[in-house]
């Protein structure tokens, strides 16, 4: 398959040059959507989104609309396109609720919240239509870990825990975050931009950016505590703060032990930033979905980490932190949207010279255990780590 | 200074970019919060921005660093305030209820926000102090891009 002209293996080059296409065009776009949302295991909820039997979420796979629901009956999770069989509507547009029940507005079909068709309105004009086939479309796997849970388009391929590989043992950290577990239950930041969505991927896990794009916070941080702020020369200097490509595009950047490290930035006590490819990543104190909608258009929603066991002060506590850095009046996230994401798509307009540089800190790069490579915190290993299993998916054949 | 005219100076001071001095209408105790969603609850719900007196300071230390990106350059706005209903609340309090609609240039893009209003406000010598702001999006809950620019 070949992208206007260009194959997709030309698009990153053996010495990590990036072309500013795999950012701005359609046709990258929708192979994306073939290969890295159509197979691999994507994120869609987190279990106390879900905790009783008829609880749903609607959110996206990939582009497309889907609802998460517990089975009112089985308590079992279903993800089902959220898409009338008949001529298409989506057959809820709540965010999250519970119900027995989706009826299709528009002419009125029923189907349960397990997905099976219900109910046809004055039926007698379908003689031949076979209900049984007419379900709301269920992906054909769903599988939890740790609490977060992702489904598949594909029928078969790697299991959940084999997709996540390295990336578990991290997961766990962050399901231990409070006395009792954790649930994302205070809502979430949502922003868009005028953007590639890799951009965010990126910028999550970019070190290098932080003393440049957060200057302004870097100055209230100082004038917060008293002394110069000690994350950049953490990030610049620090051994023990490193960034680790896990394998299978997902990554790591750790601020020391990856049980007790801390960013010392006040921006969430999440001992790491972490990836988990394609679009799934944990920063500050909350969990990040990013939602491609166009190669030039964005959303993202910031759901913040609560502790569960923990009295409401603390809780509270955790989403002043994550206002204060985060979401569309945060003192750090407006940064990023500004320079990360809107200059950057500003920039890639200049085609005449359309190649990104992405080596930074290649030449350093160490193997780790389990097929790891490990690099220094402020070095291009995460962003690498993602574009390899990117090239890896969208060279493949079809 | 009635409290209708008090809602009117703290809007020019906005407009005119004088954050400083608006910092001054907040009492110590202020709270400057916009909630999103239908139902605030900031214990339990995350909010756009929930600051004490000292994070409000924050702000408007970032917005004068020079480093602040995403209002370099700044954003051009017109607060209109409009509806203004007055309820005492209280010995030297009044609740003030408004509509407002900021219009926002930035980058060659004009935005509109409009939300419903409630300040608290501190009656002081001839002038208020605003003991608390509660601004209510009606967008709250859409997807929303740099709001970093002081509501």
């Amino acid at each position: 398959m070949t992208l206007s002209g260009t194959a997709s293996s030309e698009l990153i080059t053996d010495d990590w040059r990036i072309h500013g296409s795999v950012y701005t065009s359609a046709d990258v776009f929708a192979l994306e959507q073939r290969r890295l949302f159509h197979g691999p295991w994507l994120y869609v909820a987190h279990e106390s989104e879900l905790r009783e039997p008829g609880d749903y979420k609607t959110t996206f796979a990939g582009t497309q609309p889907v609802i998460v629901t517990r089975g009112s009956d089985d308590g079992r999770i279903r993800v089902l396109l959220n898409r009338c069989r008949h001529r298409g509507a989506a057959v809820c547009h709540a965010e999250s609720g519970n119900a027995n029940y989706f009826r299709c507005p528009y002419h009125g079909w029923t189907y349960r919240n397990s997905g099976e068709l219900r109910g046809i309105t004055y039926d007698d004009a379908y003689p031949e239509l076979d209900r049984e086939a007419l379900g709301l479309v269920a992906l054909p796997r769903v599988a939890s870990f740790a609490g977060f849970i992702f489904a598949t388009f594909a029928d078969a391929g790697p299991t959940l825990e084999d997709y996540l590989g390295n990336a578990r043992s991290y997961l766990e950290i962050v399901a231990g975050q409070g006395e009792a577990g954790i649930r994302l239950t205070a809502g979430s930041h949502r922003l868009a931009y005028r953007g590639n969505w890799k951009l965010q991927v990126e910028n999550t896990i970019d070190n290098y950016h932080f003393g440049f794009v957060h200057r302004s916070f870097l100055d209230v941080l100082a004038d917060r505590i008293g002394a110069a702020p000690p994350i950049v020369q953490n990030i610049m200097n620090n051994p023990d703060w490193r960034t680790i490509d896990l394998g299978g595009g997902h990554s790591v950047h750790e601020f020391g032990d990856p049980h007790t490290g801390n960013n010392q930035g006040q921006l969430g006590d999440l001992p790491f930033n972490l990836i988990i490819f394609p679009n799934l990543c944990f920063v500050g104190a909350q969990v990040r979905h990013i939602l491609p909608k166009a190669a030039d258009r964005t959303e993202v929603r910031l759901y913040p980490i609560m502790h569960e066991g923990e009295p409401d002060e603390a809780n509270a506590a955790i989403l002043r932190v994550h206002e204060s850095f985060y979401g569309p009046a945060g003192m750090g996230g407006a940064d990023d949207i500004e320079v990360a994401f809107d200059r950057v798509s500003d920039g890639l307009g200049a085609v005449e010279h359309d190649w990104l540089i992405m080596s930074r800190g290649v030449h350093r790069e160490q193997p780790g255990e389990n097929g790891t490579l490990i690099g220094h915190a402020a070095d291009e290993v995460p962003q690498r780590a993602f574009y390899r299993q990117w090239k890896r998916l969208m060279e493949d054949a079809a | 200074m009635t409290a209708e005219e008090f809602l009117y100076h703290e809007a020019a001071l906005l407009d005119d970019r004088r954050f400083e001095e608006w910092l001054t209408l907040f009492d110590e105790d202020a709270l400057y919060w916009i909630p999103q969603g239908d139902e605030p609850d900031p214990i339990h719900h995350v909010s756009i921005a929930y600051d004490d007196r000292r994070r409000l300071r924050e702000r408007v230390l970032r917005l004068a660093s020079g480093f602040a990106h995403s209002q370099d350059p700044p954003s051009r706005t017109c607060h209109l305030i409009a509806n203004v209903r007055t309820e005492p609340a209280g010995d030297e309090e009044l609740e003030v209820a408004s509509t407002l609609l900021v219009a926002e240039v930035r980058r060659n893009v004009q935005q509109i926000y409009a939300g419903h209003v409630r300040h608290r406000l501190i009656a002081r010598e001839d002038s208020f102090l605003i003991r608390r702001k509660v601004v209510r999006l009606v967008n709250s809950d859409v997807p929303l891009g740099n709001l970093s620019f002081l509501i």
